[in-house]
């Protein structure tokens, strides 16, 4: 246990004056993050206010031997933010600055709480966007996406955050800085910028990041179209895939998604649609005019109806905004949910969806199903209330059925949203005992003190647990505490 | 194993022999088709018998080989349904394999469309230092659970595993692909042309530059939109110096070969920015003997290829590579190590490698780690 009132007064030399939030009210904010289920105070909040206050603040952390964590937006959905008990929480938001945007290399090298799609709107004037767009784009930060590799809708064709990062400026855990990769497309040497996105906060912390920028396709041509079985949507998506075409995004909702994204955003689906696939295709004029036959002839022969066809960019925008809606739209068909993330091949959704199913009804609880089906990434939304007495654990417990069973397939326990907190009990069901000891040994190299977002991904000390009934595991280790 | 003869290096067929070398020899070095000579000429194994596609699934885009497997052999199981390796490997014909290519982390012209080799690499499987066989990545083709190893494969040319298995991202081939030359007035005007050629959104799938003047871009799609986007581009572009090239495919799969440069000369790759082209070049041509270094600028100007005489290449890279503050990689010809002007590893790269190789038997004796 460390002295705090000595780890503090070193912080406050560093001149961060009121920036150093001690007090519980100031404090509550920063309990929790999109996986509202778990929260735990940290000790403090410091709101960094440039580079010199992050890297300070670590090398306090170590000297003390305080753990830290990185918190953007809070908006991660595995846990990834929420606090360390008796941490320090580095709030990045101030961090906000475009360094520097350069339409003839594309790039932009911007400061880690830079907004998502503001990297995009700055980019606008010069023809150019920033690919990967989770859906929490307007409010989650570059520094959270580069920590979690986030995705979004159109990974299938761009990638993740990791194939749209050419350089990181970071600072290691003992408070070392180092700098990687370059402003060029190609690499140089082993490819550590791409090691260290997606380390979930294990590695450091990234205080600069050069992005690539690519030329906003010239058209798009965006339809939905329903379906009266998930199964017809999903074998739709294999015959698009099929047909040699590779589209920008593919995507499908079930009813429930369509129910709440109704509510939420009065987005329109037909009324007994069991399930709707939304396919964008996207590139120069000549070329989208060129496939959209195909893709139609396509989606008519696999049995969908009422298709809508985005005419312009706001009705392009209207279906997005509907399928982008859908987790935070949940939120109006129950007190409480859990967003799972786990991945499949694509040929085995079908197989997958109808699992889930079986699952839900042994369960007795809903699932909401919302997914990439380009890519075979699952969103199984399960609704819960949480204040009924054992919901929660029985929602946890079919979450990790659905996560085993992606395992079982051949596929991740998570394609977009990261390990974090909630699903790290399940990294010993993915990785065989020795490629989980290397990563544990990676860590160790980087990181003895575990000071570094500690808890995320790898659990603490010794091998995770097998299995986990009842409490979460992690309540059970004292290590967070339910609402 | 087959046993090794006198100049000849052990060519193991199994994990178990594979394990025995690495616990054996000081120094391991995996060789596979020896394409890139100036990486391999202090090999002492040869990965030619851990070949073979493992498993192949067009209908998930992925697909998994060893690392001896020639690229041309999964380039050809990939084309019989469709599909191909966006990033082009570089060197095919000279016998580059997979894990070669992955170590030496270089990609050829299609890199500027979708991505590199980084960008397609999706899963590993390698022996560590201390003859552990490690798994990194995954087998889907999205996939964000642990750290991401596979990473550390591309570019570490051997010194971070010996590489065994590789899974790839694949994707669909465009149904027709159509190339296009443009001769500019001057360097300087190819250069701004290039620049706004890859700012503008044409869908290339290719955009290189070759000086003194010229610029080649490929597209692909339906057969149906491509002449309508020609046609359109060379109004836009090209004027009168448009050229079209077609059936293209050879034309590609030379320049991924380094064709334009001569088989006895040495060849280096130097990843750069799009800006430095012009720079480049001046610095080039005031060479005495510029005029028998070949360049090719690929990838929209953010990779430089250059080829010459070992005499003159090795007197000049190291000038290059300081005037544009970027080190270069051997490819071939004679030099004393890969990494020209390469930086010391940063701490970061430091700590990680004593986990991959706690006794350093991937580390050349001498010189600097990769």
């Amino acid at each position: 246990m460390h002295d705090h009132e000595s780890f503090f007064r070193d912080l406050r030399r560093l001149g961060v004056g009121e920036r150093l939030l001690t007090r519980p009210a100031q404090l509550v904010a920063y309990e929790s993050d999109g996986l509202t289920a778990f929260r735990q105070k940290p000790s403090a909040v410091l709101l960094a206010d440039n580079q010199d206050d992050v890297i300070g603040a670590i090398k306090a952390c170590h000297e003390h031997h305080v753990p830290f964590m990185a918190r953007g937006s809070g908006t991660s959905l595995s846990g990834g933010s929420v606090p360390i008990q008796d941490g320090l929480v580095i709030a990045m938001n101030r961090l906000n600055r475009i360094l520097d945007l350069d339409p003839v290399s594309r790039t932009a090298v911007v400061e880690p709480g830079v907004i998502n799609l503001a990297v995009s709107q700055a980019a606008a004037e010069h023809g150019l966007y920033y690919a990967p767009d989770p859906s929490s784009g307007p409010v989650c930060t570059i520094g959270g996406n580069v920590a979690f590799n986030s995705g979004g809708a159109h990974c299938l064709k761009y990638g993740m955050t990791t194939n749209h990062v050419t350089g990181l400026k970071i600072v290691l855990p003992d408070g070392e800085v180092c700098q990687l990769g370059s402003d060029s497309l190609e690499g140089d040497g082993p490819d550590l910028v791409g090691a260290f996105i997606g380390s979930e906060g294990l590695w450091g912390v990234a205080l600069e990041v050069t992005l690539r920028l690519l030329p906003k396709p010239e058209r798009f041509y965006t339809l939905q179209a329903a379906y009266d079985s998930l199964e017809k949507a999903g074998t739709a998506v294999a015959m698009v895939i099929a047909s040699g075409l590779l589209p920008g995004a593919l995507e499908i909702m079930d009813r429930l998604s369509m129910d709440a994204a109704m509510a939420a955003v009065a987005a329109e689906y037909s009324k007994d649609a069991k399930a709707v696939l939304i396919v964008e295709l996207e590139g120069p004029r000549e070329e989208v005019e060129a496939e959209i036959p195909l893709l139609r002839d396509v989606i008519e022969k696999s049995g969908a109806y009422q298709p809508i066809l985005a005419a312009d960019e706001e009705q392009r925008q209207r279906i997005w905004t509907g399928r982008k809606s859908a987790f935070s739209a949940v939120g109006r068909l129950s007190p409480d949910f859990i967003v799972q993330d786990g991945v499949v091949p694509r040929s085995k959704l079908g197989h997958a969806l109808a699992e889930i199913d079986k699952f839900a009804a042994q369960y007795q609880m809903r699932v909401a199903n919302v997914f990439h089906a380009g890519d075979g990434n699952l969103h199984p939304l399960i609704l819960y209330d949480g204040r009924q007495e054992g919901e929660l654990e029985r929602a946890e417990e079919l979450a990790g059925e659905i996560l085993r069973l992606c395992i079982r397939l051949g596929g991740s326990i998570t394609g977009e949203h990261g390990v974090g907190l909630e699903k790290r009990n399940y990294m010993s069901e993915m990785f065989s005992e020795v490629d989980l000891k290397f990563m544990y040994q990676m860590r160790e190299a980087l990181d003895p003190r575990q000071l570094a977002n500690p808890g995320k991904m790898l659990p603490i000390g010794t091998a995770p647990a097998l299995v986990s009934h009842g409490a979460h595991p992690l309540e059970k280790q004292g290590i967070v505490s339910r609402y | 194993m087959p046993p090794s003869q006198v100049g000849e290096r052990p060519t193991p067929e199994s994990e178990d022999q594979l394990k025995e070398l690495v616990l054996k020899l000081p120094y391991v070095k995996a060789v596979g088709g020896g394409s890139k000579p100036a990486l391999s000429r202090d090999a002492t194994i040869s990965m030619a018998a851990i070949r073979g596609v493992v498993d192949y699934l067009p209908e998930e885009y992925t697909i998994s080989v060893r690392a001896g497997t020639p690229v041309q052999e999964v380039m050809a199981t990939l084309e019989e349904h469709g599909q191909f390796l966006p990033f082009d490997p570089p060197l095919s014909s000279a016998g580059a394999t997979i894990g070669g290519t992955v170590a030496a982390g270089v990609s050829g012209p299609g890199r500027f469309r979708y991505g590199g080799v980084r960008d397609f690499l999706l899963g590993v499987t390698f022996m560590s230092g201390d003859g552990r066989i490690i798994h990194g990545g995954g087998k889907v083709v999205k996939n964000a659970a642990g750290f991401d190893i596979p990473k550390l494969m591309v570019g570490g040319l051997g010194a971070w595993g010996l590489i065994t298995e590789l899974t790839f991202k694949v994707f669909p081939r465009a149904m027709e692909t159509l190339t296009a030359e443009i001769e500019t007035a001057s360097w300087a005007d190819a250069c701004r042309l290039g620049h706004e050629l890859a700012l503008a959104p044409l869908d290339l799938l290719c955009l290189e530059l070759a000086p003194p003047n010229k610029i080649c871009l490929r597209i692909g799609g339906q057969v149906s939109s491509l002449q309508e986007r020609s046609e359109r581009m060379r109004r836009s572009y090209g004027g009168d110096s448009w050229k079209q090239i077609q059936p293209d495919a050879l034309m590609w799969q030379d320049a991924a070969d380094f064709a334009w440069a001569g088989d006895t000369n040495a060849l280096v790759r130097m990843a750069i920015n799009p800006k430095q082209m012009e720079l480049a070049e001046a610095t080039v041509t005031q060479w005495s003997r510029a005029d028998e270094v070949q360049r090719r600028y690929g990838v929209g100007g953010n990779v430089l290829w250059m080829s010459g005489p070992d005499e003159v290449l090795g007197e000049s890279v190291p000038l290059l590579v300081t005037v544009l503050n970027r080190p270069a990689l051997a490819i071939r010809g004679t030099w004393d190590v890969a990494r020209i002007g390469g930086r010391p590893p940063n701490v970061l790269a430091e700590r990680l490698h004593s986990v991959f190789d706690p006794q350093r038997r991937f580390v050349p004796p001498k010189s600097q780690m990769a």
